[in-house]
């Protein structure tokens, strides 16, 4: 009996104190956020790297993932079903399948050289102090669960934002015929 | 007995008598606090412990699952199919069993003889020496089986056996969390594929991809039907929408979503890669499609999760159109885990019985029944369904009298499934590549 | 944050049970492998080249139509969740949505994108 009552002690206690609770909370949520950028970063630096195109294209996915693992840290959970289904589903299936289109797949004495590599790193680097730069004027928001998550994404994305809800309607249109023409320029459908 | 002396069991059997009794399997109910005694000073270590623990059977309960379910497609195939294969070995001698007298031992030798064969099957995959061909990429083949099935694994989570059951709980994203986790098994798939370097697997694991790609569009907007009618994506809610329905012990959904059921059942028979449409492993062109380097227990791997995906799209089915866990007595945990089971056990009978009756369909006729047929459908099926709650809005109709569109449904259902009158028309033979 | 972490307790255990699993079978199984045991398996033949190598257009044509679709089918949750609550407007907007998308699709259709051969 005495097992019982401690636990339901200490239950109560966990439950009572919410403000104790909201900085464990931060706390497990700092480290779940630094593990899962360390994971992202070093999958980026893999695709950057690797030389089978396959694997980087593996490696991506898992930068992927753990973009979603960070939706799923800041509680939005439908964010990162969305996440997973358009980017590791959708997105990742069509990187695959453009790289089995084309016909040097995995050549080990390919060399990783490429022309605009200066360029490239001037402009990543551009951005990336871009979007620090942006990031800084930011205040940071709650990070605590929101309630009725979805239906408050429905009211707002069909009320205050209903316009550019259609328009990604056009442009999923345009997309769709686009990649359509392009891809049966190759076929000769 | 009260629930208070049930919770009281706990030091004695993890809490399995409260589960029984009220169908609650939580941290709490198990009752891990109670068992180890200095647990309860580091709450952290006994969550963690316990959800392992949690986690570990429903672990155990896929597995046991799918022993019974290739178990029961043996004998559903056996009995379509007149095969005599392993349909008798049992713990007792068949023969002595077959041929005895006794009406209950005959009767147990006929319907349950073989289930001997699916443990044997399992440890002699167990047993079965691992071989990865020189020429795989080994890292991404070993990733490969364990990426699909923890895919499907991770489904289970979701589904409420019982009222108050599922154990991710709370999860706004309901059944979307199983499509999301979906997603993985086509990577597992295509890596499966690739990395074997294999011809056969190649094109399984890209014929694979295609096809799960193709028939996810009509599946996700056949559920989003039944979304608009209960307006939230958690599978509990909607149990209880469905209890909510009608008069007495409610209406299934699938009277109100009779089009979304069907688009649903075509499209989880597709997406579990079995006949009609299994391409991806036809063994007359592809050996046996994307796992084919694959052997011991990196195959059983492949074959526990497709079981195990069966499963679970029929669970998902029996949970979002056929009332799920309610049905009498459900108030009892037990009783209502019954009540699933036996829901899911019969669209899994439905599944067997359509693999076991139809023939394989050309990868070009499945493509394009995917995408001219099924999304189109399930497009209508949306729009039916909007017109139907602005009814219910606008009217003030009662949902419960919507189901008289039943009748009507089917009736239009019959009419775009009406054969056409045949023309006589030249077959055009067109030289068609294996790709 | 209990969801969060069941979730991740979830998925590593889903991990563990398949190497747990490995690790068993890997005491129990024989390990003999030999150069045509472990050649790649082409119906008896001498493998010949490699299984990498290009491969159709088509696949890739259904994964781009896949991506769109799918970011539709996505886009109708939120709305399909709210639709009980604003009614006719939220169909209406649904309507044009789909409108544009269906027309997009029938366009595939007439122009044979469609056709898997």
């Amino acid at each position: 009996m005495r097992f019982y009552a401690a636990a339901d002690e200490d239950h109560k206690a966990q439950k009572g104190n919410i403000y104790e609770n909201r900085i464990r909370l931060l706390m497990s949520n700092s480290v779940l956020f630094y593990s899962l950028a360390v994971l992202i970063i070093s999958c980026a630096f893999a695709v950057v790297f690797l030389r089978n195109i396959f694997h980087a294209g593996l490696f991506l996915l898992g930068a992927f993932l753990g973009v979603a693992g960070i939706y799923i840290a800041l509680f939005n959970y439908f964010l990162a079903a969305v996440q997973a289904l358009v980017y590791s589903g959708a997105i990742a299936v069509l990187i695959l399948f453009g790289i089995m289109l084309t016909q040097r797949h995995y050549r080990k004495e390919d060399p990783s050289h490429n022309a605009f590599k200066w360029i490239a790193f001037v402009l990543s680097f551009g951005i990336a102090g871009f979007l620090v730069d942006s990031f800084r004027s930011l205040k940071p928001g709650s990070i605590f669960p929101v309630k009725h998550l979805l239906y408050q994404m429905g009211m707002a994305l069909m009320q205050t934002y209903a316009i550019p809800f259609e328009v990604i309607s056009a442009l999923l249109l345009v997309a769709l015929l686009g990649a359509f023409s392009l891809a049966r320029e190759k076929e000769d459908l | 007995m009260t629930l208070q002396a049930l919770k009281h069991l706990h030091r004695f059997d993890g809490g399995l008598a409260y589960f029984l009794a009220t169908g609650k399997l939580k941290i709490s109910t198990l009752g891990i606090h109670y068992q180890i005694p200095w647990l309860h000073l580091f709450p952290l270590a006994a969550w963690i412990i316990s959800m392992f623990v949690m986690s570990g059977i429903v672990a155990g309960f896929v597995s046991v699952n799918v022993m019974a379910l290739v178990w029961l497609e043996r004998k559903v195939s056996g009995l379509i199919q007149n095969r005599m294969g392993p349909m008798m070995i049992n713990i007792l001698q068949p023969k002595m069993l077959a041929s005895s007298k006794n009406p209950v031992l005959k009767w147990i030798s006929v319907w349950f003889g073989g289930w001997l064969q699916t443990m044997a099957d399992g440890v002699k995959l167990l047993l079965k020496e691992d071989i990865i061909p020189v020429n795989a990429d080994k890292w991404v083949f070993i990733t490969a089986p364990i990426c699909v099935f923890t895919a499907s694994l991770m489904g289970y989570a979701l589904i409420p056996f019982a009222p108050q059951f599922p154990i991710i709980e709370n999860l706004n994203i309901g059944f979307l969390f199983i499509f999301a986790f979906g997603s993985y098994t086509v990577i597992g798939i295509l890596m499966a594929g690739w990395s074997s370097n294999n011809k056969y697997s190649l094109l399984g694991g890209m014929r694979s991809a295609a096809q799960l790609i193709t028939y996810e569009i009509p599946m996700l907007l056949a559920l989003l039907g039944v979304v608009m009618m209960t307006g939230t994506l958690k599978m509990e809610k909607i149990v209880n929408f469905q209890r909510s329905l009608g008069t007495h012990h409610g209406h299934w959904l699938i009277l109100y979503q009779p089009l979304g059921f069907l688009i649903f059942l075509i499209a989880g028979i597709a997406e579990t890669n079995r006949t009609p449409f299994d391409m991806p492993e036809a063994e007359s062109e592809l050996v046996s499609g994307f796992n084919t380097e694959y052997s011991g227990f990196r195959f059983s791997l492949f074959f526990l999760s497709e079981f195990s995906n069966m499963f679970l799209s029929c669970a998902l089915g029996a949970t979002l159109f056929l009332g799920g866990w309610s049905g009498p007595g459900s108030s009892y945990g037990i009783i209502a885990f019954l009540w699933l089971m036996i829901k899911a056990y019969g669209l899994v009978l439905v599944f067997m019985w359509i693999r076991w009756t139809l023939p394989r369909v050309r990868i070009d006729q499945m493509m394009e029944f995917g995408w001219k047929v099924l999304t189109p459908l399930a497009l209508l099926n949306i729009l039916w369904t909007g017109g139907e709650i602005l009814l219910v809005k606008i009217q003030g109709y009662q949902h419960q009298y919507l189901y008289i569109w039943f009748p009507i449904s089917l009736l239009v259902l019959a009419m775009l499934f009406m054969p056409k009158p045949k023309k006589k028309r030249e077959h055009k033979l067109k030289f068609a590549p294996f790709l | 944050m209990n969801t969060t972490g069941y979730i991740l307790v979830f998925l590593a255990v889903g991990i563990l049970f398949v190497i747990g699993n490995y690790f068993l079978s890997s005491l129990l199984r024989p390990f003999r492998p030999n150069a045509k045991k472990l050649a790649t398996y082409e119906c008896g033949e001498e493998p010949f080249g490699t299984a990498w190598v290009q491969y159709n257009v088509r696949y890739y044509l259904f994964a781009v139509f896949f991506v769109i679709f799918d970011v539709e089918a996505l886009f109708l949750i939120p709305w399909a969740v709210v639709l009980k609550s604003l009614g006719a407007f939220a169909f209406v907007e649904m309507l044009i949505f789909l409108f544009l998308l269906f027309i997009a699709l029938i366009h595939v259709w007439k122009k044979g994108g469609l056709k898997w051969v």
